[in-house]
């Protein structure tokens, strides 16, 4: 007879590493395992597998939650409403929901017909030593060469150079390209016609029951029946959300000069792009939204008083940022070594940034 | 009073006491040896079991009559069907799943290190072993039997009515077990295996699955079962409806019946070693020292004691896990010894569940390498000359002639990549319209090709491939260089271009911004203006983006170039 043993002791086993480089809160150590372990099962399924490995999540869900149901309860915290989701702990690790998922981190590669894949493995350059390591493969497979961190979802290097990850074969990626912000200097009015022009649609005709968009508020937007005409140079820009029968909410973006009887184009806002859309409008109609650094006895905090846009989430998860909302900010507790990149990000945003470290 | 610990029921499935209805009539249970009713006792105040009723054994003969006898029947139960399916000389039917494509295996033991007298090498006895059979694909390795191996498989022909394997061992006293004629009978539609993909075992009796164990039903014509849980794979003649299992779904009891199916069963897991298949019955790699750790949950509202069981069962002594409370898992282990191969069975007692583990020492787990992995990549040929992209290691960027054939360089695009890998496409124009820029996303190579092709006809000069948090890669193409025209040059006195709708050269931007006193910090509106000579009051809706790009561009060329001069 053996005991149960605890989720952090089974980590330390799963991962190879010693207990001061994992995490230490509970939900996080429960993050922390089901996520190797689903790095683990796609080891064992795709082991001698041909071509390009794929994975069915149905298999991957039955080897992880056979591995682990009799340790952790996949079921706890599925109905809790704060969490936004109904969705088990396998599911929400894997792709679904507001916190880290390993779909959304990258190391997994989601394909038609509930498929995955490994992602490819490579270090994104947050800092000079502790960049963050994403690839779908187990901890162990990297333990022999690198010193390694679990910060929940995501892994770290730690006391490791470019040089060194680069002469062992694997690639670096700046942030900027990790977050798919690369080709972007910043987002603002020249990005906002950029983007327009690129995605102009002359065959758009508006409908009556469009929503304007009015405003960003801390947990979303806020949308009223009153067309809101943001002013800039010459132009007048308003952003419309369209519930289209049969089918999934559509955003549209108007443009029209100023000038009597203007003619209005408009172009289509995939959802991805909406935040920056939302937030570039804000700036321009006077509600520029703020970020706030703080230091505290829990770590740097960063405040938000509004969504931030894919990216910067990304880029959160990414740095093992502790996602925790309150007393409507959005809120993240960080490390220290990640303040400088997390603010390079936040400077590509048409908001103020206020630092109070 | 004999206290039996299980009954059959009218379809002969033996029914464990914990899982009796009290409230069956009369006959409904009975002797598994002598026929006779049984009677189940159950209550708070003593062992639960079945008994014969009063005066049945005053007319009858029946083996389980007293303690010794349930005492020998409980021993009996702990062989497991593999090994009585070895002392029959019958082979184990298994199967793995791969790719859609259905491999038939054939299970036969190994030697084991107990019957070497000391010393004797096992690769010297091996040389005693040879092996003939029919129905069998690929050679068969005397190293297979191994004692350092759980088990020796061999790939069987599909569709074969008996599998016979003749095993010679010249004599040998410590091969005796093996030696002789193995068979095992075909596959036939009826046919259950229960396991996972990698290794799943033919079942005989009623059928006994745990939620998440993988079940093939063997069907003597196609199903046609389009459910979105089935997979049907082609065996032989026959057809594998393939699943995983869970207690909700009634597609084993659809094709099995009721009675044919167990549906709550104790699950064994394995914890650890970290990388084992948890419910696989195939021998796992381990290393010596390395903890071997089971979960073992009991079927829903059971609360049964379980025992490992060294398998054979003559190998050793029995483990005994209590009784912890109704549904609380309870856990197995030790530090795997690392000398021999070990099997064990997780056994309910008194019952025909069996879990068989096992494990091979090996001197280390490879975990996957990055340098192994599959490297996404595009392949672009034009003009003869093939050219290689990698998002991940680069190069990312390549330039090619905007004379390219757009119609032989789209049918020669090629991705590596995972099948129906999506990513977002970006084309740039080479067009005076305002809307130059054309983006897909969410799309896949095959969907795209079309608009590809279509853009390079129409002069594209940019095509880009974003890939979710991989660096993009950019396929640049250049229109042929203009050759110039020795009779025009051109003449400095010209008045400068101060229409907003044209673009100024970059250097009349840099001048006129270096005339403004200050620099201004950003391309804002007044200097946009300014450079364009737009006069106050006038909107200029058509105003292209491209010239605040510039504006931003030159001034940042500015200030960097004022920037190293400070320096300096």
């Amino acid at each position: 007879m053996s005991d149960q043993p605890k989720p952090r002791e089974l980590l330390a086993t799963f991962t190879g590493l010693p207990p001061a480089r994992l995490p230490e809160r509970d939900d996080v150590v429960r993050r922390a395992l089901v996520s190797e372990c689903i790095r683990l099962g796609m080891a064992d399924i795709i082991d001698e597998d041909e071509g390009w490995p794929e994975v069915h999540n149905l298999r991957l869900r039955n080897w992880v939650i056979r591995k682990l149901q009799t340790v952790i309860d996949f079921e706890r915290d599925a109905d809790d409403p704060a969490r936004e989701t109904d969705k088990d702990l396998f599911r929400r690790v894997l792709t679904e929901g507001p916190e880290p998922s390993l779909e959304f981190l990258g190391e997994l590669i989601e394909l038609d017909e509930g498929y995955y894949s490994p992602g490819p493995t490579r270090a994104v350059m947050s800092s000079q030593s502790s960049p963050v390591l994403v690839s779908g493969l187990p901890t162990r497979s990297f333990t022999d060469d690198f010193t390694i961190e679990i910060r929940g979802t995501s892994r770290h290097f730690v006391d490791t150079s470019q040089s060194s990850i680069e002469a062992a074969g694997i690639a670096t990626q700046s942030i900027e390209s990790y977050v798919d912000i690369e080709d972007t200097q910043s987002f603002d009015l020249d990005w906002l016609e950029s983007f327009f022009d690129g995605q102009f649609d002359e065959t758009v005709q508006p409908e009556h029951h469009w929503n304007g968009f009015d405003r960003s508020a801390s947990y979303g937007l806020q949308w009223s029946d009153e067309e809101q005409d943001v002013r800039t140079f010459g132009m007048f820009y308003a952003l419309f959300q369209d519930f289209g029968e049969n089918r999934g909410t559509r955003y549209w973006l108007r443009r029209k000069p100023v000038e009597e009887n203007p003619t209005s184009e408009f172009a289509e806002v995939p959802r991805r792009m909406l935040k920056y859309v939302c937030l570039i409008l804000d700036d321009l109609g006077g509600n520029t939204r703020e970020v706030i650094f703080e230091q505290t006895d829990e770590g740097l905090i960063v405040k938000a008083d509004f969504q931030p846009p894919r990216p910067v989430f990304r880029w959160m998860a990414a740095s093992g940022g502790l996602y925790d909302p309150v007393g409507g900010y959005l809120r993240w507790i960080l490390t220290p070594d990640d303040k400088a990149a997390t603010k390079q990000l936040f400077d590509k945003l048409p908001v103020t940034i206020t630092d109070n470290t | 009073m004999a206290k039996i610990p299980f009954a059959l029921d009218p379809h002969g499935n033996e029914i464990h006491i914990s899982e009796a209805d009290e409230g069956k009539p009369r006959g409904y249970y009975t002797c598994p040896d002598c026929g006779g009713p049984l009677q189940t006792r159950v209550g708070d105040t003593y062992q639960h079991c079945f008994a014969h009723y009063p005066g049945v054994l005053d007319e009858r003969d029946c083996s389980l009559g007293t303690p010794d006898a349930i005492r020998k029947l409980t021993e009996e139960k702990r062989t497991s069907d593999r090994e009585r399916t070895y002392d029959q000389h019958t082979i184990p039917l298994g199967l793995r799943v791969q790719y859609g494509i259905v491999q038939l295996i054939g299970i036969l033991p190994t030697l084991n290190w107990g019957d070497l007298d000391q010393g004797t090498s096992p690769d010297d006895i091996l040389q005693d072993i040879s092996i003939k059979g029919t129905h069998i694909e690929g050679s068969f390795q005397r190293n297979n039997f191994h004692p350092n191996e759980t088990e020796a498989t061999v790939t069987l022909e599909q569709g074969a009515q008996e599998y016979s394997i003749h095993i010679q061992t010249n004599g040998n006293p410590a091969l005796e077990k093996l030696a002789g004629k193995w068979k095992a009978e075909g596959v036939k539609p009826g046919d259950v295996f229960v396991g996972d993909q990698t290794r799943a075992h033919r079942v005989s009796g009623q059928v006994k699955a745990s939620a998440g164990d993988w079940v093939g039903i063997v069907t003597g014509d196609d199903p046609n079962d389009s459910r979105d849980e089935v997979e049907v794979y082609e065996v032989g003649d026959h057809y594998i409806v393939g699943f995983q299992y869970h207690d909700e779904q009634d597609i084993l009891t659809d094709y099995l019946g009721e009675e044919m199916v167990q549906r709550e069963r104790f699950s064994a897991d394995l914890v650890l070693p970290p990388r084992s298949t948890p419910n696989s019955e195939a021998p796992q790699g381990i290393i010596a020292g390395e903890e071997i750790l089971v979960g073992i949950t009991p079927a829903p509202e059971t609360d049964p004691e379980f025992e490992i069981v060294p398998f054979p069962r003559d190998a050793g002594d029995v483990d005994q896990l209590d009784a912890l409370g109704e549904g609380v898992v309870r856990f197995w282990g030790q530090p795997f010894p690392g000398s021999e191969a070990l099997q064990v069975t997780v056994h309910r007692p008194n019952t025909d569940e069996h879990q068989l583990l096992q494990f091979e020492p090996t001197e280390t787990v490879d975990y996957p390498h990055w340098e192994s992995e599959p490297r996404l990549s595009m392949t672009v040929k034009a003009q003869d000359q093939t050219h290689e992209l990698y998002p991940v290691m680069g190069p990312t960027e390549l330039t090619l002639p905007q004379t390219v054939d757009a119609t032989e360089f789209v049918d020669h695009l090629e991705m590596t990549s995972p099948q129906n890998y999506r990513f977002d496409v970006l084309l740039d124009l080479d067009t005076s319209s305002d809307h130059s820029t054309v983006r897909r996303q969410n799309v896949t190579l095959s969907e795209v090709q079309p608009l590809i092709k279509d853009a390079l006809k129409e002069g594209a000069k940019l095509l880009q491939f974003k890939l979710d948090g991989l660096p993009n890669m950019t396929i640049s193409f250049e229109a042929p260089s203009p050759d110039p025209d020795p009779t025009t040059t051109p003449d400095p006195d010209d008045p400068e271009p101060v229409s907003p709708d044209e673009k100024l050269p970059d250097e009349v931007v840099k001048e006129r911004i270096e005339e403004m006193e200050p620099i201004p910090d950003k391309a804002q509106w007044w200097v946009i203006r300014e450079v364009f000579n737009i006069p106050t009051g006038m909107s200029h809706p058509s105003l292209h983006y491209r010239a605040k790009k510039q504006v931003r561009k030159v001034l940042s060329e500015i200030h960097k170039d004022r920037q190293e001069g400070n320096e300096a």
